[in-house]
């Protein structure tokens, strides 16, 4: 691991390397597997920690599953048909956002348009199961590659600065949080302009807040977010930053006082990793081998991990792995299992070239 | 409850959950362009604040350019609570 490691002047120093080592040997909550490296994590003499406590039980956690289901209902008869497209799927080529298209076109009867930006990591396998997936689903699907030079610099800062809020350290690695800003700004950006009221996307409990099942834009709010981050964005990644994290005014104005609604079904919907993998097959999805334990589209992925977890000290994947045994959705050994089984660099010594 | 024990709660839910070093905050302080929370934290800090002071926020209040400062949340949330009195 050392030799990749040091490739291009990003390197984990030996104190990194410890940091990895006590998470893999720390305690954990006897319910849901997560690590007390984790920040706040209290555990209580049984061994069980503050967020099971405060989960409710197993009927609370089903009726909010429902509810938030139920949201999701409610936007779908509310939007508007002026485009061409009902909604614009985030489509990563994964699993989880294959199968919030398949579901959404499928289910749901929404005329979707399936929007993919190759940051430049996507395996051979993600990009083929793109293509074929919206084929076989006879859905409208565009590719959207921002030029590598801006990614490139975006990721070695993502990993050499401190971009990113500590919050958003406890959802996601920093890599994929630049990642996921990019590609949320371009998903609106696009909404926007093509007049389509409804964008999903395929984020599971932990990777995005509980109520971010549904979650209302206007005009307002989107100046907000948007503008708020931009200058930080563009102190980090520099002028180009515009126009990956920006929203033009004349696009703004397109919108009018019409409300743009930013979905993640995925939270209202039951989770079955293998029911999911087994159901998107029947339309041409194939499971690649060749993107780590914790993606199925991204090769940057597990290298974030271990950048992450050099910084940290935990796991980006805690909350969400724990947030699906909390649900009852995975065992309390499958996600402890997936979560000691740190990243082989070695692997991904075409990912550090290219970083 | 004073302002400031709204204040004050609210940092140290930015303190305990959003992991933020309060010590280097400043009340009025935009939470977002300072990089101290992102979208996705905003909107969990809302729906935490409401469970936390037991309120809801209107649309209006969401609206409102202060709510991304620790004084403007306060001020809201304290006129929350009036109006439930």
């Amino acid at each position: 691991m050392s030799q990749a490691l040091k490739i291009e002047g990003l390197k984990i120093e030996e104190e990194g390397l410890q940091k990895i080592h006590d998470y893999v040997e720390s305690e954990r909550c006897s319910h849901c597997g997560i690590s007390v490296k984790f920040p706040g994590i209290k555990l209580d003499d049984d061994g069980v920690c503050h967020l099971c406590k405060d989960e409710g039980t197993r009927q609370e956690i089903e009726e909010l599953r429902k509810n938030l289901n139920r949201q999701l209902d409610e936007v779908i008869t509310k939007i508007g048909k002026r485009g061409d497209y009902d909604c614009i799927v985030a489509y990563s080529g994964g699993k989880d956002s294959s199968m919030t298209l398949l579901k959404l076109t499928r289910d749901y009867g929404l005329n979707c348009l399936a929007i993919t930006i190759d940051n430049g990591f996507l395996s051979d396998s993600a990009i083929k199961n793109c293509h074929a997936f919206t084929q076989e689903l006879g859905v409208d699907f565009t590719m959207f590659t921002p030029s590598f030079g801006f990614m490139r610099n975006m990721y070695r800062k993502s990993i050499e600065n401190k971009v990113h809020s500590n919050a958003s350290a406890k959802r996601a690695s920093a890599v994929c949080n630049s990642c996921i800003g990019l590609i949320n700004n371009h998903m609106i950006k696009t909404a926007i302009s093509m007049e389509v009221d409804m964008i999903a996307g395929g984020y599971l409990g932990g990777q995005v807040p509980k109520d971010a099942a549904v979650m209302e834009m206007n005009a307002n709010n989107l100046v907000r977010f948007r503008e708020s981050a931009l200058d930080h964005y563009k102190m980090h990644f520099g002028d180009e930053a515009q126009k990956f994290f920006g929203i033009p005014p004349h696009v703004l104005e397109k919108l009018g006082d019409r409300t743009l609604y930013v979905t993640n079904p995925m939270l209202g919907w039951e989770y079955d990793k293998e029911a999911i993998i087994k159901e998107i097959s029947q339309y041409g999805w194939e499971k690649p081998s060749d993107t780590g334990q914790h993606s199925s589209n991204c090769r940057l992925n597990d290298v974030g991990i271990i950048f992450h977890l050099k910084e940290s000290g935990f796991h980006p994947y805690e909350t969400e792995l724990t947030d699906l045994v909390r649900k009852g959705f995975m065992t309390r050994e499958d996600a402890i299992g997936k979560l000691n089984d740190i990243p082989d660099l070695d692997q991904y010594s075409d990912v550090m070239q290219k970083l | 409850m004073t302002i400031q024990d709204i204040q004050s709660t609210i940092l140290d839910y930015l303190r305990d959950d959003m992991l933020v070093d309060v010590d280097q905050l400043e009340l009025d302080q935009n939470l977002l362009a300072s990089g101290h929370i992102d979208s996705f934290g905003f909107i969990e800090m809302i729906t935490s604040l409401e469970k936390k002071f037991q309120i809801k926020f209107t649309d209006d209040d969401i609206q409102k350019p202060e709510i991304t400062s620790v004084s403007g949340i306060a001020d809201i949330i304290a006129s929350r609570i009036e109006k439930a009195a």
